[in-house]
């Protein structure tokens, strides 16, 4: 979200500097209070809904679960990262190769190593 | 094609943290629909835990972050440059 | 109609400057530019290479300058300085004295293989991409050399990379890409950090600027992990870099 302005940013000429940016940061922090005000709608009744007792008890941990739930969420997706991270075994040894090649033809190309 | 070894510790993350969050998600939003006294309930701990548990998790993870920092920012200390 | 020439590249007026800068690549530098002669001679583009060293005391200019003599002047081109400066300031360096509209940025130690670089180059063609970025972590791109410790730092640390900031390219921290020259231009005058997040940043600035990325898989040969280990000090500097990135972008 940039919003333009007139003032000379020092940049190249063609971008105005702009006067406000939606930093990652707010973002977070405007999303967070969204759904700690849904929350605290549904657990502490604020509105005076009379939800029924079973679905309070589920709301009030949410925001303990979703935190566990992004956690279980962190470790599986690194673990499946990390087990289909390539080894390029094949690409050390054409390197290796290259390397006696590019050797033996500057050599005879006058390089002194 | 990782290697073994890197395969497996990898695949048994992913195994644990499905587990896990199978145990957490029955126990915090299947269980308070479950009548109290069908055989179920003698699986998981009372509820209270599952705030308490994660809680203590949540403080040990902080504070093993924290120490790792404290360490790396006090090797860092640079002796004052005597020129 | 003109006839279809053998090698159409060759006519384009496209023009690619590597930027290759050394410290210390004494045994190194003959070899990459080797590679990259190869892999430019085969696919017909026009290149050349600009060698930034910063005063290494290993006697790498003097290699250079045989490369020159071997190689040709216009080809190979030496613009050294006097010290170890950022890297950074080396490709502002290196785009001064860059006659190319495509700037190609890479690690001279050989982690890099000049292979890719017509595939960045047909990527970059498909999409008119601004910039093109090689990946270790998508398609059949991958490391050698990394053990399973360095293996769980590099995937967490993207993980929560990606989580933070969301930056729509899979490998923020590699350091094999291609540029349109403006873009380069464009960018490093915009970038303030140094190291890891530096290259990080490059990427989140060209997101702000809505310029497009592509992505290529590669392969990262790393032969010197053995003698520079990942440790906590490069840990701590990523996360506070990526920290202030959270917050400032």
């Amino acid at each position: 979200m940039l919003l333009s302005s007139s003032l000379f940013s020092g940049f190249s000429p063609e971008i105005p500097a702009p006067a406000f940016i939606m930093t990652k940061l707010l973002e977070w922090l405007f999303g967070v209070s969204v759904v700690g005000a849904a929350w605290a709608l549904v657990s502490f009744d604020l509105l005076d809904l009379s939800l029924p007792q079973t679905y309070r008890e589920v709301a009030w941990p949410m925001p303990l679960y979703l935190l566990v739930s992004f956690g279980c969420y962190s470790l599986a997706t690194v673990g499946y990262r990390v087990a289909t991270f390539n080894d390029c075994d094949e690409a050390s040894n054409e390197l290796q190769e290259q390397i006696k090649e590019a050797k033996e033809d500057l050599r005879k190309k006058g390089l002194k190593m | 094609m990782a290697t073994g070894v890197d395969q497996a510790v990898g695949m048994s993350l992913v195994v644990f943290s499905l587990l896990l969050f199978t145990y957490y998600s029955v126990w915090v939003i299947i269980l308070p629909f479950v009548d109290s006294d069908h055989i179920l309930h003698m699986y998981f701990l009372p509820r209270e835990y599952s705030v308490i548990l994660p809680g203590i998790a949540a403080v040990i993870l902080l504070l093993c972050i924290g120490a790792f920092t404290a360490v790396i920012m006090w090797k860092n200390r640079k002796p004052k440059k005597v020129d | 109609m003109a006839s279809r020439k053998t090698s159409p590249n060759r006519d384009s007026r496209d023009k690619y400057s590597i930027l290759l800068p050394t410290y210390n690549e004494r045994e190194n530098l003959p070899l990459i530019v080797w590679l990259l002669v190869k892999y430019f001679g085969e696919s017909g583009y026009n290149y050349e290479i600009i060698v930034i060293d910063d005063g290494s005391p290993d006697g790498t200019l003097e290699v250079a300058e045989q490369l020159q003599k071997i190689y040709g002047e216009d080809k190979i081109l030496l613009r050294p300085r006097a010290t170890k400066l950022g890297l950074g300031t080396a490709y502002i360096h290196g785009i001064k004295h860059a006659t190319g509209n495509f700037i190609i940025i890479m690690d001279a130690d050989l982690s890099h293989h000049p292979k890719f670089i017509p595939e960045f180059i047909e990527k970059q063609k498909e999409g008119d991409y601004d910039l093109v970025s090689g990946t270790r972590y998508q398609g059949n791109g991958g490391v050698y050399g990394w053990d399973l410790r360095r293996k769980l730092i590099s995937r967490g640390a993207n993980f929560l990379t990606q989580v933070l900031l969301r930056p729509g390219a899979s490998d923020l921290t590699g350091s094999f890409r291609l540029y349109k020259r403006a873009v380069l231009e464009s960018l490093v005058e915009r970038c303030v950090s140094k190291g890891y997040v530096f290259q990080m940043e490059m990427i989140i600035r060209a997101r702000q600027l809505s310029y497009t990325i592509g992505e290529v898989p590669i392969s990262f040969v790393d032969r010197v992990y053995g003698e520079s280990k990942l440790g906590g000090n490069e840990i701590v500097s990523f996360v506070k870099g990526l920290i202030t990135l959270f917050a400032t972008t």
